[in-house]
C-alpha cells in the first residue's frame, strides 16, 4: 500500500503578489505585448530559419520508415512553436503543432507517409513567404486541410498507445 | 472564468525571484519579455537544464517557468528532480510548465512530474499571468507519495471549507483557495492537471 503524506507549504509568491505597489493587470498585459513587439523582426527571421530547417530535414528523408528522421523533424517543429504568434503568423504555429501531431502519430504506429508530411512543409513555406498577405478565410481553409491530414492517424495512434500502456 | 485583461486589479512581482528555462533563444526571449512586462526584475534565464539546476542550487527561487522540451521531455524530468532531490524551500516552488506539444506517450509524464500547471504554446501574456496567479493560490496541499511528489492535482475541484466566508481585498488579485479557476482548453490552449484523470495514489 502506498504511503501518502501531505504538506502545506507557504509560497513566498503568494505574499509577494499581494504586496503594495506593483502593477495593474491591464498595464502589465499591455507592457508584455509591447515588449513582444520588439521581438517581431527577430521572430520573422527565426520563422524563416525553422521552415528552411524543416525543408532540409524533409529532403533528407529516406524512402522507408525511419524513426530518427521523424524525431529530427519533430524536434525542429516543436522548437518553432510559439514564434509565429509574436510576428503576426499564428497560422505557422498551428502548422508546426499539426506537424508535431502528425509526426507523433506516425512514430507511434510506425507508419511512413511522406505525402502527409510534405503537405505540412509546403504549407509552412507558403505561410512564411506570405506573412500578413493571406486572408483569414484562405488560412482557415489551409489549416482545415492540415487537420484532416493529421486526424487520419489520430485514432490509430491513440489505440496503439492504449494497447502498449 | 478567466482574468479580465482590462482589469485594474494589481499584483506585484517586483521582488519575486524567477527562473525561466527554455532551450531555444526565441522561446527564452519571449518568456523574458512577458515576465519583464509583468514587473518581474529578478529573472534567471536558463537555456540548459544544467544551468537551471545551478540556479536552483544557488538561489531561493519563488517561481519557475519551465519548458517541457517536447522532443525529449527533459523539462518534465527537471521538475521531477526538483520535487524529489532538492531541499526546501525550492522543492515546493510553484512551477508553470510550458509545452509546444505533448507526445501521446508523454501525457502521463506531464501529469505526474510535479508541476503546478501546464500551458500550451504559443503563449499569450494574459494566459501566462492568469496561470501565475492561479498557482500562487493559498491552501494547496503538497503530496508526497511513492508514485507522485508535487502539488495536489485535485485542488481545482476542492471545496474551500471553513465555517466563515473569507474576506477578499478587492484591489489585489484574489489568491484565496476558492478563487475562480482559470479558463481551460481548448479555449486558450491551457490544460490544467486537474482536468485529467487522477492516479489513486494522490
Amino acid at each position: 500500500m502506498s504511503n501518502v503524506r501531505y504538506e502545506f507549504p507557504k509560497y513566498k509568491l503568494t505574499q509577494q503578489l499581494k504586496e503594495p505597489g506593483g502593477v495593474a493587470v491591464a498595464d502589465a498585459v499591455d507592457a508584455a505585448k509591447a515588449n513582444l513587439t520588439d521581438l517581431e523582426p527577430e521572430c520573422i527571421s527565426e520563422l524563416h530559419k525553422a521552415t528552411a530547417a524543416a525543408l532540409a530535414e524533409f529532403q533528407r528523408f529516406p524512402s522507408a520508415f525511419d524513426a530518427a528522421s521523424l524525431q529530427a523533424l519533430y524536434a525542429i517543429s516543436a522548437r518553432a512553436v510559439g514564434i509565429g504568434a509574436v510576428c503576426g503568423a499564428p497560422a505557422a504555429d498551428t502548422t508546426f503543432i499539426s506537424l508535431c501531431n502528425l509526426l507523433d502519430h506516425l512514430m507511434a504506429i510506425k507508419r511512413w507517409d511522406v505525402e502527409a508530411i510534405a503537405v505540412h512543409v509546403q504549407t509552412l513555406q507558403l505561410l512564411v513567404a506570405n506573412i500578413g498577405k493571406l486572408t483569414p478565410p484562405v488560412m482557415e481553409q489551409i489549416l482545415a486541410g492540415l487537420e484532416k491530414v493529421t486526424r487520419r492517424y489520430r485514432q490509430e495512434a491513440a489505440s496503439a498507445q492504449a494497447a502498449s500502456a | 472564468m478567466g482574468l479580465d485583461p482590462k482589469s485594474r486589479t494589481r499584483f506585484n512581482l517586483s521582488k519575486t525571484v524567477v527562473l525561466l528555462f527554455d532551450p531555444t533563444p526565441m522561446g527564452l526571449a519571449i518568456l523574458t519579455q512577458i515576465l519583464s512586462g509583468f514587473g518581474a526584475r529578478k529573472i534567471h534565464r536558463c537555456s540548459t537544464i544544467d544551468e537551471a539546476k545551478r540556479v536552483v542550487a544557488d538561489f531561493e527561487v519563488d517561481l519557475m517557468v519551465i519548458d517541457a522540451m517536447a522532443e525529449s521531455g527533459e523539462g518534465y524530468e527537471f521538475v521531477r528532480w526538483l520535487r524529489t532531490n532538492v531541499p526546501e524551500p525550492n522543492r515546493h516552488t510553484p512551477v508553470l510548465l510550458t509545452a509546444a506539444h505533448t507526445k501521446v506517450s508523454d501525457v502521463a509524464n506531464a501529469r505526474d512530474c510535479g508541476g503546478h500547471f501546464i500551458v500550451a504554446k504559443p503563449l499569450s501574456p494574459i494566459v501566462v499571468l492568469e496561470r501565475i496567479i492561479w498557482i500562487a493560490k493559498e491552501g494547496r496541499a503538497f503530496v508526497l507519495s511513492d508514485e507522485y511528489v508535487g502539488p495536489d492535482r485535485r485542488f481545482a475541484k476542492a471545496d474551500a471549507g471553513g465555517d466563515h466566508p473569507r474576506r477578499r481585498r478587492e484591489d489585489h488579485v484574489d489568491l484565496s483557495p476558492d478563487a475562480a479557476a482559470p479558463a481551460t482548453a481548448p479555449e486558450d490552449g491551457a490544460v490544467p492537471f486537474e482536468d485529467r484523470p487522477l492516479k489513486a495514489a494522490s
